[in-house]
């Protein structure tokens, strides 16, 4: 921690480079959250579960939420006001083949870092970045080195992955319940997994241009159901549905989550095969009922031919 | 005849009698009822304006399908223009042979088809279903292709707009139907010490922002350019711009002179259909201009009259967002209301594009100066501004099933607008709301006693919001 710097800056979107927080003297702490309160129809449940995490005051020096969704988005108007931190909203362009979106994002990663050091940050030359960027890339690295060594699945359990959007604290009970019932997740697809994470780092471009970097490792490499288009998703699951040899897709999306809603049925036709669709709404009572079906899903893929 | 509002079958008397007074009717005129035989049923509900105005107006409206068959037969390039509302068609009707439509349209088709169609059917069987906002029935459109023609070139903008719209049009390419994305993206307050830019409606956006949006609209430039077999220069863009801003200024006086009017010279059925326009001139630029110039004059030649299709006591409500069923504009009206202001998501359609700059700036302008782009805040701050400029008495929020943005926005507006002292109510509309016709009447009604009773007392009494 610098000098006269202290403080967690919140947030839940992968595409907030926690490495930008940490150079400034932040500790960066990406909120599952847990949903406190029931969403009024229409609100997806997780952006009102962070939305109420942040209102609640965090004790947070800030929060950040993001444009990738209009959820997101609309929903930091609701915290403005309450007992919430200071809020920054990451502009984050949909589009992506463009050189003029890449640009826009990498500047809204410097808006970002004006943002962190009008909070008392620290300013950050580019040979810290790089540092903190080379921390950040090993520990990734050798998650996924772990990781990769841990996709084996055990004698007789059903090598699923589970696709989708964020998970909030109560509903990751799903990678138990698929556990329980005798599947073995060999690829985690949903924004806490493999799907969100930025590309691993060119060492050699760490030296001459950091902030292009890590603009660049963000935004070229992490895909979603939001991104227009959302080609890349698709190549990404492609590569990985057949190096993990995986049988069934759970595929987990949040009640009026447009952008992952709309992927189910389109995924469902194109992967081929055994799918669970799940909507999820983030209340505990509806655990028994997922556990239900995923016990039967997992059968179902042990069965399938 | 003296104003007054009439039935579809009173219509065709009244068509028969104005044509025998020697009315001229464009190509695309005729009796109003051979729409509904033709498949628009909701119109046997609909009362409608008795002005041959008004008559225009619909069989402007209605032929739409006709139009772009037409278009596609003479050759000319068909642009698809998706979710922007306002842009891209005045890029794109600037140059030759070249019409461009929003595909968007098909929203108001389960209205006007009285569900009677399959669309929704296909969106269900397609994943998108009830869920999303009634704007996925363009999905069903463009998979059964019996509404408008697939057009040569779709262009969607994306990034701060609905989830429900970005969705379904990436549903839509799933299906292999081509798409050229640009970016319109979520508009800011220019930070402390950055350049800032002055948008239409009073709002401001950064510079850089600006420039950005530029650069999209640039791309999108360029494919209508590659479309129409020719690159257009600024000085043809910059007419295309005074084309349109001579479209808003007519509309809006349009709008003055039947908000500011006692006595509503036209009903809100017509004047939303008419707002409507200023999208992409219901293809066809020229003859969108002289149907509006057309209403004005009757509004005007009323007003001048002293005559209103309202009684001059109906009270007066400033509407948010446009209805899924037209009827529930005719809804108000039976409950002792009229309509003086609005907000259909569409005031950067209607506010003059600058004339002052370049021409891709000032259609970078107009993207940011969407209200859907920015923030529920600023949405609301022109809201309030216009409804105490037209002095609404009460304010009405419709919501739009299943769309992402009515959840978070719709109670922020009815509250601000109760904060202000304007009684509220919010109401959900879907596309056919007649099961939920009583209770939407009382709920109408109830505001529109309260207003009747003094807004003050709402207030109090906490009926707004
Ligand atoms: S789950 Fe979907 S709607 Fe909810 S915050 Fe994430 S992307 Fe937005
Ligand atoms: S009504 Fe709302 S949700 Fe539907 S397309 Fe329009 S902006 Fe999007």
């Amino acid at each position: 921690m610098h000098p006269g710097v202290s403080g967690r800056i919140v947030y839940s979107s992968p595409f907030v480079p926690a490495e930008l927080i940490a150079a400034h003297g932040f500790v960066p702490e990406r909120t599952i959250p847990r949903r406190r309160s029931a969403p009024p129809e229409g609100v997806c449940p997780f952006a009102q579960a962070f939305a109420d995490s942040v209102g609640a005051g965090t004790g947070a020096a800030a929060a950040i939420f993001t444009t990738m969704c209009d959820q997101m988005r609309r929903a930091v108007e609701t915290v403005r006001g309450r007992d919430a931190p200071p809020l920054f909203v990451l502009n984050v362009p949909h589009t992506w083949q463009t050189a003029g979106a890449r640009r826009y994002y990498a500047a809204e990663l410097d808006r970002l870092g004006r943002f962190l050091q009008g909070l008392g940050g620290v300013p950050t030359a580019d040979a810290d970045l790089a540092r903190v960027m080379r921390e950040h890339d090993d520990a990734r690295r050798a998650g996924a080195a772990s990781a990769a060594g841990g996709v084996t699945p055990g004698d007789g359990a059903a090598p699923v992955a589970v696709v989708g959007g964020p998970l909030s604290a109560g509903d990751r009970v799903l990678f138990d319940c698929i556990a329980r019932a005798g599947g073995a997740v060999v690829l985690d697809a949903t924004e806490h997994g493999e799907r969100a994470l930025p590309l691993p780092f060119d060492r050699r471009r760490l030296g001459g241009d950091p902030r292009g970097e890590l603009a660049a490792a963000y935004f070229d490499g992490i895909v979603d159901a939001g991104r227009r288009p959302n080609t890349e998703l698709y190549r990404w699951l492609k590569a990985r549905l057949a190096a993990r040899a995986v049988r069934g897709i759970v595929f987990a999306h949040y009640a009026w989550c447009d952008a992952w809603h709309a992927e189910a049925a389109r995924m469902r036709e194109w992967a081929r095969l055994p799918f669970l669709c799940l909507e999820l709404t983030g209340e505990a009572g509806a655990a028994a009922v997922l556990a239900h079906r995923v016990e039967a899903f997992v059968e179902t893929v042990r069965c399938a031919p | 005849m003296r104003p007054m509002k009439i039935s579809l079958r009173e219509w065709d008397a009244r068509h028969a009698e104005l044509t025998a007074a020697g009315l001229a009717e464009p190509s695309y005129g005729g009796p109003l009822s051979r729409h509904a035989a033709g498949g628009d049923r909701r119109l046997l509900k609909l009362a409608f304006d008795n002005s041959a105005a008004a008559l225009r107006l619909w069989n402007f409206l209605l032929t739409e399908e006709e139009r772009l068959a037409a278009a596609r037969a003479a050759g000319m390039k068909i642009v698809g223009a998706m979710k922007d509302l306002g842009t891209v068609p005045v890029m794109a009707y600037s140059f030759p042979a070249t019409v461009a439509f929003y595909p968007d349209g098909a929203w108001w088709l389960p209205c006007f088809k009285e569900l009677s169609t399959d669309l929704f059917a296909i969106a269900d069987g397609l994943g998108i279903d009830d869920s999303f906002c009634p704007v996925r029935a363009m999905l069903g459109a463009f998979v059964s292709g019996a509404h408008f023609p697939r057009p040569d070139l779709l262009v969607a903008s994306t990034g701060a707009t609905c989830d429900d719209f970005s969705a379904i049009a990436q549903r839509l390419q799933g299906l292999g139907v081509p798409i050229l994305w640009w970016e319109a993206p979520h508009r800011r307050p220019p930070d402390p010490g950055e350049e800032g830019v002055e948008l239409p409606g009073g709002l401001a956006a950064p510079r850089a922002q600006v420039e950005f949006v530029r650069g999209e609209l640039v791309r999108v430039r360029e494919a209508l350019g590659a479309l129409a077999g020719t690159a257009i220069d600024d000085a043809a863009l910059a007419a295309g711009i005074r084309a349109a801003n001579e479209i808003r200024t007519v509309l809006a006086d349009l709008r003055e002179g039947v908000f500011a009017t006692p006595a509503a010279p036209l009903p809100s059925l017509e004047m939303l259909v008419a707002e409507m326009l200023a999208l992409h001139f219901c293809s066809d630029r020229a003859e969108a201009l002289a149907v509006l110039r057309d209403l004005r004059d009757e509004a005007r030649a009323r007003a001048a009259a002293g005559e209103g299709v309202l009684p001059a006591d109906a009270v007066r409500v400033f509407w948010v967002n446009p209805v899924a069923d037209l009827r529930v504009m005719n809804l108000l009206e039976d409950c002792g209301g009229r309509v003086c202001g609005t907000e259909y998501m569409i005031c950067h359609a209607l506010d003059l594009i600058p004339e002052d700059v370049p021409p891709m700036e000032a259609l970078a302008r107009m993207v940011l100066a969407d209200p859907m782009a920015g923030s529920a805040a600023d949405r609301v701050r022109r809201i309030l501004r216009d409804a105490q400029r037209f002095g609404a008495e009460g304010l009405i929020v419709s919501r739009i099933p299943g769309a992402s943005h009515c959840a978070w926005e719709g109670a922020v507006i009815a509250e601000a607008a109760a904060a202000a002292g304007l009684p509220a109510v919010e109401i959900e509309v879907p596309p056919v709301a007649d099961a939920l016709r009583p209770a939407l009447r009382t709920r109408i009604e109830a505001l529109v006693e309260t207003c009747r009773a003094g807004g003050g007392r709402a207030k109090e009494e906490g009926v707004g919001a």
